[in-house]
């Protein structure tokens, strides 16, 4: 119970507090668990929940900071990975009552912040990077967190769909012939609202993957935070190509418009992949 | 004045008698004050520390691992004697009216 209890304890300590302080009061902690012995209940009856005693410890101005930036990076997050599956439900709700009046707000809601992503992408992975930073006296070679790597290979797999999807996506429009001549062969509505579907799906796990990545890197280790950089440039990456299917933009003509659309999704993943690197050094 | 304030009060006043290591002074206080848990004590001993009223310090022990000590500096001393005071006030308000 007493290993349960500090667990519970460093984790809200971490939550709460910056993490040298947090650092210190689980070691005052132990120190008076290991004091004398007690049950669970009398744990709990003299120290309160781990959560209520770290509670207790807050410093305002240093919690409504991380909170702020907690929130910052969520909004980074969130809006590009959960919008396409709400504009994916809109229009269900639009197609079965079509008076409804908010579904039309999420749809132009998705329109909007499809020129800001790449600010999400940018602010989203410098500010991370720079919150969770490598503090002095921390050891520099520590084991990588259980469970990082296999997020980071999920993600990975992800992103790998999507570019697979950017790929039959720009030979569709191209109307390359040798492709098309492969693509049509297979592609029937059906596949390609699947299609859709699983993109759309993909976004909203990443964008889970990319929250529970943001807490654990406060709670436990900042590597996570690289789980998070990955999660969010797979976003942003996906949001974009879902913005370009249902883009109605006319300049999308002419030779070449799709290069500077293809150099504009390859940055995206060069800065998700360099900074999941940095993020796990 | 606040419970707070007393429990301050009475944390400052243990530390003016000599310095203190940290399990027992919640003990003590615990021990008074059942119903007010050791990690409400803690946060108070952690703010005190933080404000300047009293500093930490590892004590020497024979064979075991070392203990954290509080001791009061001058800032604390003030602080208490301002608790003190206010304390005083108080209490004899409260006995003005009968009230023992």
């Amino acid at each position: 119970m007493r290993g349960d209890y500090l667990a519970k304890l460093s984790q809200a300590a971490r939550w709460y507090l910056p993490q040298a302080e947090a650092a210190e009061v689980v070691e005052d902690y132990r120190d008076l668990i290991q004091q004398e012995p007690r049950s669970e209940e009398e744990l709990l009856r003299d120290l309160g929940s781990p959560w209520s005693a770290a509670r207790q410890l807050i410093q305002p101005r240093a919690y409504r900071r991380w909170v702020a930036v907690f929130a910052v990076l969520a909004v980074c997050l969130l809006p590009p990975s959960a919008l396409p599956l709400l504009k994916e439900l809109s229009e269900h709700v639009l197609f079965q009552f079509p008076a409804a009046d908010w579904p039309w707000r999420i749809i132009s809601l998705c329109g909007k912040i499809v020129p800001f992503l790449g600010v999400f992408l940018l602010t989203g992975a410098a500010l991370s990077l720079v919150w969770f930073r490598r503090r002095s006296g921390e050891e520099r070679h520590q084991p990588l967190p259980r469970g990082v790597a296999p997020l980071l290979l999920l993600l990975l797999i992800g992103l790998a769909f999507e570019w697979g999807v950017i790929w039959i996506s720009l030979e569709l429009i191209l109307e390359s012939q040798n492709a098309l001549a492969k693509i049509w062969g297979w592609m029937t509505s059906d596949i390609a609202a699947a299609m859709r579907l699983a993109m759309v799906l993909t976004l909203f796990v990443m964008g889970i993957i990319g929250m529970l990545a943001l807490v654990r890197a406060r709670m436990t280790n900042r590597r996570w935070r690289a789980v998070y950089v990955l999660a969010l440039a797979g976003s942003i990456l996906g949001m974009s190509v879902f913005a370009l299917w249902t883009s109605m933009d006319v300049s999308f003509s002419g030779a070449g418009w799709q290069t500077p659309i293809l150099l504009r999704y390859v940055a995206i993943t060069v800065v998700g992949l360099v900074g999941t690197g940095v993020s796990l050094c | 004045m606040l419970k707070r304030d007393l429990l301050e009060l009475c944390l400052l006043s243990l530390m003016f008698q000599g310095d203190q290591y940290g399990y027992e002074l919640l003990r003590r206080l615990h021990d008074v004050f059942p119903d007010v848990q050791e990690s409400a004590i803690y946060a108070i001993l952690r703010q005190l520390c933080r404000e300047g009223a009293t500093e930490r310090y590892q004590g020497e022990t024979s064979g075991g691992p070392a203990r954290k000590y509080y001791r009061l500096t001058q800032a604390g001393q003030d602080r208490r004697d301002a608790l003190l005071k206010a304390w005083r006030e108080v209490r004899d308000a409260v006995a003005a009216l009968g009230i023992q």
